[in-house]
């Protein structure tokens, strides 16, 4: 996958399980403040990146330090590599 | 009646979120689909002789029990009298290949000295994991007042599993049975269960284990009576078919008959993979809807309900588990009947003299799947299986347990009457497990006022089920308060 396709990857995954406009969508949108999240959402967001990549995320910490969603596809990015 | 809240579901933590909420100040409905309260929980009667069916014992209600203030905090104390399982034997092994059978006695060094001198090369490990189990039991929130919640639950996710950290202290196949004996009262095989849940499931039993006097009926009784005296109305027969909703926030409910009633927070503590089916599209993310939908359920079972006509001395004040070979045992339907390890209790232990017996043995659905839609008038198809299975089931115990030989059945719970009881699906008994790796939900949801509780919130249970109400209201009460009002009863 190109890292276009990751990231449009997460972006399309992300629109249809939390119901967001992908015009709000820009990477340094606040998923907080921008988005509506909160925390209760953090544990389903884990659970649809998991889904769509097919990977395991154990790092809590770097989750609860995600403010956008530029580090969203950082996150993803660099787990990406990893698994390659 | 105006209530403010509506209490979805008259189980365990239902009655008892209800009660915390109701002595708030809040004005408290609790609704329950089925024809009696606490269906799981609430026994019932055959021939004279009383059974239970959802609750046996409980653990860590000794002195010094980390359980005890929170039964106090209850009122529970004051309307129920306990009694102690036997010291020397609260719970049994037998093994059916060696033939041999082994003795749990109650008491962290009480099974230390015990396992230690059962396997003496491996003695100091057995202490030090003991030693483990005693420290962590009584960290499940709530027990232990400054436990960080959101830690703990983390652990029962991405923790060690109960085969990974057997894997540091037991070799012997006889010792692994002993130590991982207690998942049948989760549900969950010691490759899929947290250690934390193990320790504090089987660690509440080694630190006391006791009966109820009356049974599971006595307790349900007892919750229904606190609950009158704090004006909480139990309503039986209601089944909710949808939680209403206004501009982001709860406004009650609506029942299968098409009555709605008005609230301001609901506590769902039914299954929760059956909760999206409750929502209208829009009131929770897509996202959530089908993380709950897609929970992973415990197996289910088979449940016999017995008469012996000579009173069973080995089940007095004491369970029997039994597994085929030794080794990790497991609650795994997926095997003949004879290969899957079983449980064997008392009924009524007090009542009736020894002459009950009540067996537990995991099932699945597909077992009965043909059957599943034919409604409770099910076909004379489904009497036949329940009669072939009762007596394959009869004759199992007591080729494995000559005291048992000549029980007559008097009852067959199925996966399908445990689906009648709780609506849980594919009939499991101990509704949605707390799988590792599986994100179980928490009791604040993004719809204001909606809140989650029962067993998949914390663990099962009357302890787990006791905690999970305390975790949901505490989120509505603020934590604060409620363990405030628990330090007074220590
Ligand atoms: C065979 C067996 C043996 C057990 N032995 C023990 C034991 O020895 N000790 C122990 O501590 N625990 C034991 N347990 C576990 C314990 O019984 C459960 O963990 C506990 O009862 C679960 O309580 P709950 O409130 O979470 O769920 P439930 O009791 O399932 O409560 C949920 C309630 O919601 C109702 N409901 C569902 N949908 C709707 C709807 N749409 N509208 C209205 N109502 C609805 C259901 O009918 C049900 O009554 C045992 C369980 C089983 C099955």
């Amino acid at each position: 996958m190109t890292e276009q396709e990751v990231i449009e990857l997460i972006d399309s995954s992300l629109a249809e399980e939390f119901e967001l406009d992908r015009a709000d969508m820009t990477p340094d949108a606040n998923i907080y403040e921008d988005l509506g999240l909160d925390s209760l959402d953090t544990v389903d967001m884990v659970i649809v990146l998991e889904g769509a990549f097919d990977f395991k995320i154990r790092e809590e910490e770097s989750v609860r330090a995600i403010r956008t969603l530029g580090d969203i596809h950082q996150f993803v990015l660099q787990k990406v590599v990893e698994h390659s | 009646m105006q209530q403010d809240v509506i209490v979805i579901g008259s189980g365990l933590s239902g009655l008892t979120s209800a009660l915390l909420l109701a002595r708030s100040g809040r004005k408290v409905l609790v609704l329950e689909q089925h024809a009696r309260p606490a269906p799981v929980v609430n026994g019932f009667s055959r021939q004279g002789l009383y059974f239970d069916s959802g609750f046996h014992y409980v653990g860590g209600l000794g002195k010094g029990g980390a359980f005890r203030p929170l039964f106090r905090h209850l009122g529970l104390d004051r309307k129920l009298e306990l009694f102690p399982f036997a010291a020397d034997r609260f719970d049994q092994l037998k093994i059916v290949s060696t033939g041999e059978t082994y003795a749990l006695p109650v008491g962290f060094a009480e099974i230390r000295r015990e396992l230690g001198a059962l396997f003496p090369q491996q003695r100091e490990k057995i202490d030090r994991y003991i030693g483990e189990i005693e420290t962590t039991w009584s960290r499940f929130p709530y027990l232990d007042l400054n436990t960080d919640i959101a830690d703990y639950a983390m652990q029962t996710v991405h923790g060690e599993s109960l085969k990974e950290r057997l894997g540091e202290f037991a070799e012997t196949p006889e010792l692994l049975s002993l130590l991982s004996m207690h998942s049948l009262l989760y549900g969950l095989s010691p490759e899929m269960a947290p250690f934390t849940l193990n320790a504090q499931v089987a660690g509440s039993y080694y630190h006391s284990a006791h009966g109820i006097r009356g049974g599971g009926r006595a307790l349900v009784a007892a919750l229904l009576e606190l609950l009158d005296e704090a004006g909480v109305e139990v309503r039986c027969g209601a089944e909710v078919t949808s939680i209403d909703a206004e501009a982001a926030t709860v406004s009650g409910v609506t029942l299968a008959d098409g009555e709605q009633l008005q609230a301001t927070e609901v506590v769902a503590t039914l299954n929760p993979a059956l909760l999206p089916q409750l929502l209208q599209p829009g009131q929770l993310r897509p996202a959530y809807r089908k993380r709950l939908a897609g929970l992973k359920q415990t197996c289910s079972a088979y449940i016999v309900f017995a008469r012996s006509a000579q009173a069973i001395e080995s089940l007095q004040k004491s369970n029997l588990f039994v597994q085929p070979q030794p080794g990790l045992l497991a609650a795994n339907p997926d095997c003949p009947l004879r290969e899957r390890a079983y449980y064997l209790a008392a009924a009524g232990q007090e009542q009736n003299g020894g002459h009950g017996v009540i067996g537990i043995i995991p099932a699945h659905v597909d077992e009965v799947a043909d059957w599943v839609d034919a409604g409770p008038q099910r076909s004379p198809a489904y009497r036949q299986h329940k009669e072939r299975i009762g007596a394959e089931l009869l004759a199992l115990f007591a080729d494995n347990n000559p005291e048992l030989a000549g029980l007559e059945l008097l009852e067959l719970a199925t996966p399908l009457t445990l689906h009648d009881y709780s609506l849980a699906p594919q009939g499991a008994v101990y509704g949605v497990g707390r799988f590792l790796g599986q994100y179980n939900p928490h009791p604040m949801t993004r719809l204001r006022g909606l809140f989650l509780s029962g067993q998949a919130i914390a663990a099962p249970g009357l302890l787990g089920t006791v905690v999970s109400s305390y975790l949901t209201c505490g989120s509505i009460l603020g934590h604060e308060q409620l363990r405030g009002e628990i330090r007074t009863c220590h």
